[in-house]
């Protein structure tokens, strides 16, 4: 058995903070390794959730905890829609389950996070003025709605800054506006899994929480643009079973189709 | 009903709402008659844009654009709409999915606006939402307007001539067509299939929009396409390969619109794809 991949140990870190009873929300249609991270990865995790007896379902976009048993053979819609599953319910009432706080856990990404888990899939300020991304999506419900939203991507300077751009879903704080004063009822961002360390969120702010084996919090700080906290007594996360693995390597997630 | 008598119900400075997501069931044969006609102006309305947004901009069609997402999921961004929203040629208002849902449903409501708490502190809010005083509790809340396309376009797996709207299994529900459906004052609908009057009351409890919300239906086979249609086809990759390309540049796009737009009937322009194809 090789060491695991960095994929591999950010589908663990992820596991290991899935609970009994939780629903957790991904949604599709993302390319390359944001689908990855997006998609793959909050799967894998569920599945070793899963194996470990936890009991936690994935919600799939509008379907509802697909059997991680057998995933389909593509990620084609038609593809997709063949995954044994129980609910297959319309978007406007999923996105009502959202809103009423049916989402326990959100699995999203962002092309800026900040120090305050504010996050930007909207647009950039560049040197020419503003650029266009794709849009928000359900970010703001994940952000607003979920128990609590998990961020998952890799570390960089770019992409790890003081202050977004601009604010797509709202994290902890922004200057002096808080959750609570908007009443915002989900818990927002709590957990960001990157490929070199996890944080958590300390006070509204993201906090170094663990380190992937052999990595020290200066090579993680150097891929960000503001210094995080760090727990006390912050050291490695523990390094992923052979059996573990296993597991995650016999779940064959199907191949993006294009 | 013939395409050209279709679009006979759009006009120029129309509200368009436009059903499918992403990658699925976007009306496209009646999105690229529409591109060729002398229409323009729109303000569009779509819950997840993708080359449907994306081609009527490239063809000048669009002032104003609603929707929480324009894109191409895994063949990346849409780089007609990004030039126009770099030069600000079209007014972008960017929502959120469960805000631009209760937009549609606020206006298949008869409601004058929507209430949503998606939007409480972001940027999303700025010129779209505002904050209101919520009669009840102590919750917040902000205000959007409601959607109220004049006409709105929908592909379907099959109608009957009336506008019985069929949903087949299997079919992947993660749209809002029904909801577009109801928020519109005309509805044009496309279909891979027209189904018989009896066949439709023999199964009507699949019928997803009742034939009186509707007031055209299309039978346009491959009708979604480059898009995909649940149970009939895959979104097609080689074309959304030659799409992404060709709407890198201006030239492009109009090069793309030249050559599979302006002048294309239905049955020309899915000739024409499967030769490039090869």
């Amino acid at each position: 058995m090789s060491e695991a991949t960095t994929s591999e140990l950010m589908a663990l870190a992820l596991a290991d903070r899935l609970r009994d009873g939780e629903i957790g929300f991904i949604g599709v249609g993302s390319s390359g390794r944001a689908h990855e991270l997006v998609t793959g990865i909050p799967i894998m995790a569920a599945k070793v959730a899963q194996h470990r007896g936890v009991d936690f379902e994935l919600q799939i976009g509008p379907l509802i905890a697909p059997d991680l048993d057998r995933v389909p053979s593509g990620w084609f819609d038609n593809d997709i829609y063949k995954w044994d599953s129980p609910a297959l319910v319309d978007s406007d009432v999923n996105m009502d389950g959202f809103l009423r706080g049916e989402v326990s856990v959100g699995f999203i990404s962002g092309a800026q996070i900040d120090r305050h888990g504010n996050v930007n899939v909207s647009r950039i300020k560049g040197s020419g003025g503003w650029k266009r991304l794709g849009g928000a999506l359900a970010l703001p419900e994940h952000c607003a709605f979920a128990g609590r939203a998990v961020l998952l991507a890799d570390l960089n300077p770019r992409i790890f800054v003081e202050e977004v751009d601009f604010v797509t879903g709202f994290g902890h704080r922004r200057g002096d506006l808080t959750r609570d004063q908007l009443g915002l009822p989900g818990g927002g961002p709590a957990l960001v899994v990157t490929d070199k360390a996890v944080f958590d969120f300390e006070g509204g702010e993201m906090r170094l929480a663990g380190l992937y084996p052999g990595v020290t919090a200066e090579e993680v700080e150097a891929e960000m643009s503001f210094v995080p906290a760090r727990a006390e007594g912050l050291g490695e996360v523990p390094a992923p079973s052979a059996e573990e693995i296993e597991l995650l390597r016999a779940l064959t997630l199907p191949a993006l189709p294009y | 009903m013939e395409l050209d008598e279709a679009l006979a119900l759009c006009e120029s400075g129309m509200a368009l709402g436009l059903g499918g997501a992403t990658m699925r069931r976007k009306p496209m044969t009646l999105v690229r008659g529409l591109a060729d006609t002398d229409i323009g102006d729109l303000d569009i309305w779509t819950w997840l844009g993708s080359t449907d947004v994306d081609l009527l901009v490239g063809a000048g069609k669009v002032a104003s654009l609603n929707t929480a997402y324009v894109g191409f999921g895994a063949f990346g961004l849409a780089q007609t709409s990004r030039r126009s929203f770099v030069d600000g040629s079209v007014e972008f208002v960017d929502w959120s999915e469960s805000s631009l849902v209760g937009a549609f449903r606020a206006g298949a409501s008869g409601l004058p606006f929507a209430t949503t708490r998606a939007l409480l502190g972001t940027d999303l809010a700025e010129g779209l939402a505002v904050e209101i005083e919520v009669p009840f509790g102590d919750a917040r809340a902000m205000a959007t307007p409601a959607a109220r396309p004049d006409v709105a376009m929908i592909h379907a797996q099959s109608a009957d001539e009336f506008g019985n709207v069929r949903r087949r299994s299997p079919r992947h529900n993660d749209d809002i067509d029904h909801v577009i459906a109801a928020s519109a004052k005309k509805v044009i609908v496309s279909v891979e299939e027209i189904d018989s009057h009896a066949d439709i009351v023999a199964n009507r409890d699949e019928t997803v929009i009742p034939g009186h919300y509707v007031d055209a239906v299309v039978h346009a086979p491959q009708g979604a396409f480059p898009t995909g249609c649940d149970g009939y086809y895959h979104p097609d990759i080689d074309h959304f390969r030659l799409y992404a390309e060709a709407s890198g540049s201006e030239e492009g796009i109009e090069g793309y619109l030249d050559r599979f737009v302006r002048g294309a009937t239905p049955d020309r322009f899915r000739s024409m794809a499967a030769e490039e194809a090869r």
